[in-house]
């Protein structure tokens, strides 16, 4: 650990900490020792704590209130996690029509909370913390890091984050905020508000993250696509090799396209510590062939923005040990909860925010749970998140195949680089594909493979184009259909 | 609504979009500074003219191609009259911002081109390929400072292009004195009317500007047509940019004869629907009259200043005095990012909104702003819908 770690660790946030009101670094120690936990000691603090948002959703929202009525349902009753079930799945369109008024909790101390934002335009979802809640991140987001990676706070960061619009659009609305000497603090000061005062240095120093994590961001692939010019990968790599970051995190697709050229030009790699997706979905392929490129570890954490970190890796890599001390997941097919290692949609219940209580909010994502010990010290369930439920496609006899699954099976033929599958009506698909250079295609056996996997009963047109060209927010989806699968 | 002599109610009845229900709720329509809903009488010319006149113009003998002729240049008087020019003064563009390219790739002359820091980006980019650009400020109310055009004025300033009505703060330029000044010193001026024409009655032989550029989709026009007024003798000082089809009177493998104006400048087959269908949106702006469009849009803006000025923690953008603005208002909840507002707005009630930079960004830099939320009205809104949107907005601002 070099020196600025060892003294943000031992001296500065433990002093935070001690003196204001900001224990996100109590909270952290807290979460860190929680982890020693038996899955039953993790099992039993979930539902005590299930229980108590539960109560307080029915007691404080009002949403949820008339919910619960509707279906009779009576927190105070409830014995295990499993009586949740009856509880529809809260929606995005449900937090949105009812937002805020209607979805937060009556009667609360409003003045530290604070709207948080999932990123994008078109999709954008609100959401509120109350200021434990946003120091329960921070530390979830220190946990997450550590657990997955190593990576303690003021190691060298390096992000790439996907979003396109900021220029154009303004993504990044968090405002220019103000100086740390200014009128206002002086102001604080002379009034002696000391508690203002604490939430100035917070919000300052909350703008100054960036340089406090000594992380930096490069820009997006931007309109470019999956396909950028060879000289703009050089460029990222040329980045990343003279910043050496111990953090290595981008979108999947970024990453995998600099792995994948590494590989190909035989190019040595830079050094990072740990490389981490981040806005997306890495799959298997992908994680082999940029941890064989880069050499180092590839670490996964998932979460969102209106909540948080939820899960992160570990060394065996074999799914996402979930914060169970922060939250509960049901996976569910037709509402009804599936077998561990069973596919389903993800509904999640935030344990920690009881400003605007999520329950089982429906984040749009389909995984499995596995529940066994797997032997890496961590006892809690373990999450393989897949893509999309709207990525998610179903074929004549059901079976049901995730965007992780696609994008994988085409990968697995040199000749395609990057590719989307559009299925425009049920069994009816155009697959538009980047060739490899220097491969021949041919379509045939493409459409042949793809029918074994998938079902004979479809039929695939093939356009070869230059690039696939990024969603709102600068985002990729390798598999769009209107006809997704019911799940 | 004081001021307003316009029949909403009836009005609404010329717009199929009110109909629409989403969640079993009306839209409220509050985009109309990016672009505006289209009445019937619009949308069964532009499907008239494709059921009975469909034909390419000016070069058939044909019925139906002389019939599509005339249409066409029956939609250039009705936009010369509009604005009192002449026929021959009125190119059809596709949009404002092809009309500022247009004279930026069009105007000989090498001088400086002044511009302003609050113009949309179309009046700022084309100007920068090529010719030397200085920007005008603006003054603490968000309009431009004449004192600063005064001082950048000099011999060598070849042409002044500066918005009528700013597309985020909504203000009026004082684009007479500015005409003014830019005559005294013997240069050219462009208005870009993209935010003014659609409401308020303009007449470029009283202002004697010399450009003066805008859209047809901004005022109950299809998207795809737009205008560029070019003061008469001023087509001497120009030279097509764009060649071909149309825009030539006789061509030889060593050359070949120009057109006149303002066919030169309409390269290729043009958007005769297009063209049609903003003569039809200009006959309905002419029968309800646009002295009675300015009134209705300034009541409704001057409402909202008003219950929005009263909302604790939402600020306004620019001046709040309603005599200045028309139409447009920007603002930002205070700890809300602005696209967070306009999908709130969008999912609770239908409102449509816009959020972001508006296309002026140096401006909002100007203003040491994020990205803004932006309303604005047009003749089918009703101080109910304001009041509905003002409701939700007080409950966003106020909740934190």
């Amino acid at each position: 650990m070099d020196l600025y770690s060892l003294l943000l660790e031992k001296i500065i946030l433990p002093a935070i900490a001690h003196f204001t009101d900001i224990k996100m670094w109590h909270e952290y120690k807290r979460m860190m020792k929680g982890e020693g936990r038996s899955l039953d000691e993790l099992k039993q603090y979930q539902f005590s704590k299930l229980k108590k948002i539960l109560n307080h959703a029915y007691e404080s929202v009002p949403f949820y209130r008339e919910r619960f009525r509707e279906i009779g349902f009576i927190p105070e009753d409830i014995r295990n996690v499993g009586d949740t079930i009856p509880i529809p799945p809260t929606t995005k369109e449900d937090i949105m029509l009812n937002f805020p008024e209607g979805i937060t909790a009556q009667g609360m101390d409003r003045t530290q909370w604070k709207y948080v934002a999932s990123s994008g335009t078109t999709r954008q979802i609100m959401g509120i913390h109350d200021f434990r809640k946003a120091n329960i991140n921070w530390a979830a987001g220190l946990r997450a890091h550590k657990l997955a990676g190593n990576h303690t706070i003021g190691k060298k960061w390096m992000e790439i984050p996907p979003h396109m619009c900021t220029n154009i659009c303004g993504i990044d609305d968090s405002g220019n905020g103000e100086k740390l000497f200014s009128k206002k603090m002086v102001s604080l000061l002379l009034k002696r508000h000391y508690r203002g005062l604490g939430q100035h240095f917070y919000q300052y120093f909350y703008r100054q993250r960036q340089n406090i994590y000594r992380r930096i961001t490069l820009p997006s692939f931007g309109s470019e696509g999956t396909n950028i010019p060879e000289k703009d990968i050089l460029a990222y790599i040329d980045s990343i090799r003279k910043y050496r970051p111990h953090t290595l995190e981008g979108l999947p697709l970024y990453l995998y396209t600099f792995a994948k050229y590494l590989i190909k030009k035989e190019i040595p790699p830079p050094k990072v510590g740990v490389i981490k997706p981040f806005g997306g979905s890495m799959t298997s392929i992908m994680k082999q062939t940029i941890g064989k490129a880069f050499g180092c570890e590839v670490n996964d954490t998932y979460g969102c923005s209106e909540m948080g970190f939820i899960a992160c890796d570990c060394e065996k890599h074999e799914g996402l040990h979930l914060f169970m001390d922060l939250y509960d997941i049901e996976v569910c097919r037709n509402g009804k909860p599936v077998a561990p290692g069973e596919l389903g949609k993800l509904y999640i219940t935030d344990l920690e925010n009881v400003a605007m209580p999520w329950i089982k909010y429906d984040v749009g994502d389909v995984g499995r749970y596995f529940i066994e010990d797997h032997g890496c010290g961590r006892k809690s369930i373990r999450l393989q998140v897949e893509g999309r439920v709207e990525d998610t496609l179903s074929n004549s006899r059901g079976e049901l195949f995730t965007s992780d699954q696609i994008f994988d099976f085409f990968q697995g033929f040199k000749e395609i680089d990057n590719f989307q599958l559009i299925e425009k009506s049920k069994g009816n698909f155009d697959l538009l594909f980047v060739p490899d250079n220097g491969t021949d295609i041919n379509k045939d056996t493409i459409i042949q493979e793809f029918k074994k996997f998938y079902s004979s009963d479809v039929l695939v047109k093939l356009y070869p184009v230059k690039t696939i060209k990024a969603e709102d927010g600068g985002k990729f989806r390798f598999v769009k259909s209107k006809s997704f699968g019911e799940i | 609504m004081s001021g307003s002599k316009l029949e909403t109610s009836k009005i609404r009845e010329d717009f199929p979009f009110l109909n629409r229900l989403i969640k079993n709720k009306p839209i409220i329509y509050f985009d109309n500074a990016a672009t505006t809903q289209k009445p019937r009488q619009v949308i069964h010319t532009i499907s008239n003219y494709y059921e009975n006149y469909c034909a390419n113009i000016h070069r058939g003998v044909h019925t139906l191609s002389q019939e599509s002729s005339e249409l066409y240049e029956e939609a250039r008087r009705k936009v010369a009259r509009f604005i009192n020019a002449d026929e021959r003064e009125i190119v059809f563009v596709r949009n404002t911002t092809e009309a500022i390219n247009l004279v930026s790739r069009s105007l000989k002359g090498e001088g400086k081109i002044l511009t302003t820091v609050m113009e949309h980006h179309s009046n700022l980019l084309p100007w920068g390929r090529g010719r030397k650009v200085e920007y005008v400020d603006i003054d603490s109310g968000g309009r431009i400072d004449i004192d600063d055009l005064r001082r950048k004025m000099d011999g060598s300033t070849l042409l002044v292009a500066v918005g009528h009505v700013s597309n985020v703060l909504g203000l009026i330029n004082p684009i007479s004195a500015v005409i003014e000044e830019t005559k005294k010193r013997g240069a050219l001026c462009l208005i870009d009317g993209a935010q003014s024409v659609p409401h308020m009655k303009l007449d470029v032989k009283e202002l004697n500007c010399d450009f003066l550029v805008f859209s047809g989709h901004k005022m109950l026009g299809p998207s795809g047509i737009g205008v560029l007024y070019v003061k008469e003798d001023l087509y001497e000082r120009m030279e097509p940019f764009l060649l071909g089809g149309s825009t030539i009177k006789e061509v030889h493998i060593d050359g070949y004869i120009s057109e006149d104006p303002p066919l030169c400048y309409e390269a290729g087959t043009p958007n005769i629907e297009g063209a049609i269908g903003l003569g039809a949106a200009i006959d309905y702006l002419e029968d309800i009259q646009m002295e009675n469009v300015f009134a209705h849009d300034k009541a409704l803006m001057e409402l909202a200043l008003e219950r929005m000025g009263r909302i604790k923690n939402l600020e306004i953008y620019g001046s709040k005095d309603g005599e200045e603005r028309l139409s447009v208002v920007s603002f930002n909840v205070n700890g809300m990012g602005c696209h967070a507002v306009a999908k709130v707005l969008s999912l609770r009630e239908n409102i449509m909104i816009r959020s972001g930079f508006h296309c002026a960004q140096p401006l909002h830099d100007k203003l040491g702003i994020g990205p803004s939320a932006r309303v604005s009205f047009y003749i089918y809104n009703t101080p109910e819908e304001i009041e509905i949107m003002t409701d939700l907005l007080g409950k966003l601002a106020q909740f934190i």
